[in-house]
């Protein structure tokens, strides 16, 4: 086993890393239930390890250390947090660009909700699923001739600091459309809630406030303003579990979606 | 000489011990410190990316003076070919100079903050970043736009733990109408207002598509080490 300056990971096997003075030790990496960060648990097992056997010449300044290692890894947790957040939503936006329903509601906890423009909220994996499915036909997959992309952009995530829940704000940038009958560009903004159970990050809350679904003849110019009750047939034919959360209004009026963040608290 | 035979058996009894275990205090204190280092670079990534991508979404919605309260208080903006404005207050009113604070109905300023190269200096209190932005516009005429452009940008940490930008420099690569393509409507980058002057002229004289200017990447290449500014 080749011992490098650098640490050497690979996902759901041994961790190997090099300690100058001491030769290598190998960490177990244990299995991980959920997508990680690759970078941050490396860094976290790493950083774990320099915990000694406390020494009698040095104990007051062994013990600043520890601690200081301790606050590291919290630091290295809060990290990883991030990264697990982001790759979550991203991969929801990977499963409506096939149409799989089924996985983009499987991410969501038990009693997790998403609401999306003025369609009322839906409640738990099973009615998101059947939701997201009714806003695209019906079908358990995309059907041919069918486009369903929604880019996942521009995130802004804040982990609260108990590492528990998170918020994450993201742009939907979505090209939609039925071969040779309609095409349209996406415009929104998401506001989201996370939580971590037993380890994992889930959606707690999706809430995308729709600014425009425009067709790509003539584009978002030619939009009229939307009539009060601008809902889709799929929540007009479903029904919500509760009625929206707050009036919103698309383009082309100005709407500015709430901010999880105050002014001054964007990083 | 059985004193000296003692000293040294006393020596070589207590000695090594202490000293081993200094040595691997001392180990540890520079590993502890290699880590802290390496966890505020990565925290300052992710500052840089929020207060960023947060500028964006105060972009899309006209609030200026929340985009420009991101600036550190002798920050400087320049976009296109308008010039350099110097100062969080300054930067709100040229920032205003393309809407009302909040927009108007029918106005439309989604301009994207993507793909974000950020190299954060090694102490951690800079950064720089290089994004790109993608805009979906609508003009004071009711006319639809598409945007592509680049910002070279810079960033520092203040006193008070805040990221702020301490020069944002955004460049147009194309503006074009919404009808026709990109190659077949293009409008020109207006220069320096005159109803609000910039501080200074522009850093950089350059024309949008047809021109094909690209600012010079911040950053060395990582694999080759060549200058940002050779590559372009």
């Amino acid at each position: 086993m080749h011992c490098g300056q650098s640490p050497r990971y690979i996902p759901g096997q041994d961790v190997w890393r090099a300690r100058p003075h001491w030769g290598c030790v190998m960490i177990r990496h244990l299995p991980s239930p959920a997508p990680r960060s690759v970078l941050m648990p490396a860094l976290m097992l790493a950083i774990a390890v320099f915990v000694p056997a406390p020494a009698p010449a040095q104990p007051a300044e062994e013990a600043a250390l520890q601690a200081r290692i301790v606050e590291l890894a919290g630091r290295a947790q809060a990290l990883a947090d991030v990264s697990a957040i982001k790759k979550l939503q991203r991969i929801y936006g990977f499963y409506l660009d096939a149409g799989r329903w089924d996985e983009a509601a499987s991410l969501f906890a038990k009693e997790g909700s998403l609401e999306i423009g003025d369609d009322g909220v839906f409640v738990g994996p099973r009615r998101i699923g059947a939701y997201l499915s009714a806003r695209r036909g019906g079908d358990d997959r995309l059907v041919y001739g069918q486009l369903n992309i929604h880019m996942q952009l521009q995130p802004v995530i804040h982990v609260a600091a108990d590492g528990r829940t998170a918020r994450g704000r993201w742009r939907d940038f979505g090209l939609e459309g039925e071969y040779r009958h309609s095409a349209s560009w996406g415009d929104g903004v998401y506001e989201n809630e996370y939580v971590k159970e037993a380890g994992v990050w889930k959606i707690a809350r999706l809430r995308l406030y729709t600014n425009f679904v425009a067709p790509y003849e003539g584009g978002w110019t030619k939009l009229k303003p939307a009539p009060a009750d601008w809902s889709t047939p799929a929540s007009r034919a479903l029904g919500p579990d509760r009625p929206s959360s707050a009036e919103t209004r698309p383009f082309p009026e100005v709407f500015v979606p709430p901010f999880h963040y105050a002014p001054g608290e964007e990083q | 000489m059985r004193m000296i035979a003692a000293a040294m058996a006393l020596t070589l009894s207590t000695l090594p011990i202490p000293a081993k275990a200094q040595e691997r205090v001392e180990t540890l204190r520079a590993q502890v410190a290699e880590y802290e280092a390496l966890v505020a670079r990565l925290e300052a990534q992710e500052a840089v990316e929020n207060i960023q991508a947060a500028f964006g979404y105060y972009i899309d919605k006209g609030l200026w003076d929340r985009a420009a309260a991101l600036f550190a208080a002798d920050g400087s903006y320049e976009y296109g070919q308008g010039g350099v404005y110097i100062g969080t207050d300054r930067i709100r009113q040229a920032l205003a100079l393309t809407a009302p604070q909040g927009l108007a109905p029918g106005r439309l300023n989604e301009t994207m903050q993507l793909q974000p190269y950020v190299s954060v200096a090694e102490d951690g209190r800079s950064a720089k970043a290089r994004w790109r932005s993608i805009q979906m516009l609508t003009t004071a005429e009711g006319q639809g736009r598409w945007g592509a452009g680049l910002h070279e940008n810079e960033y520092a940490v203040g006193v008070d733990g805040k990221w702020r930008i301490t020069r944002l420099h955004g460049y147009v690569t194309f503006l074009s109408g919404y009808d026709k393509a990109w190659t077949a409507d293009d409008y020109p980058m207006a220069g320096p207002s005159t109803t609000l002057p910039p501080d200074r002229p522009p850093t950089e004289v350059y024309q949008s598509l047809p021109g094909n200017y690209l600012p010079p990447y911040h950053y060395r290449n990582p694999v080759t080490g060549r200058s940002g500014e050779l590559a372009r």
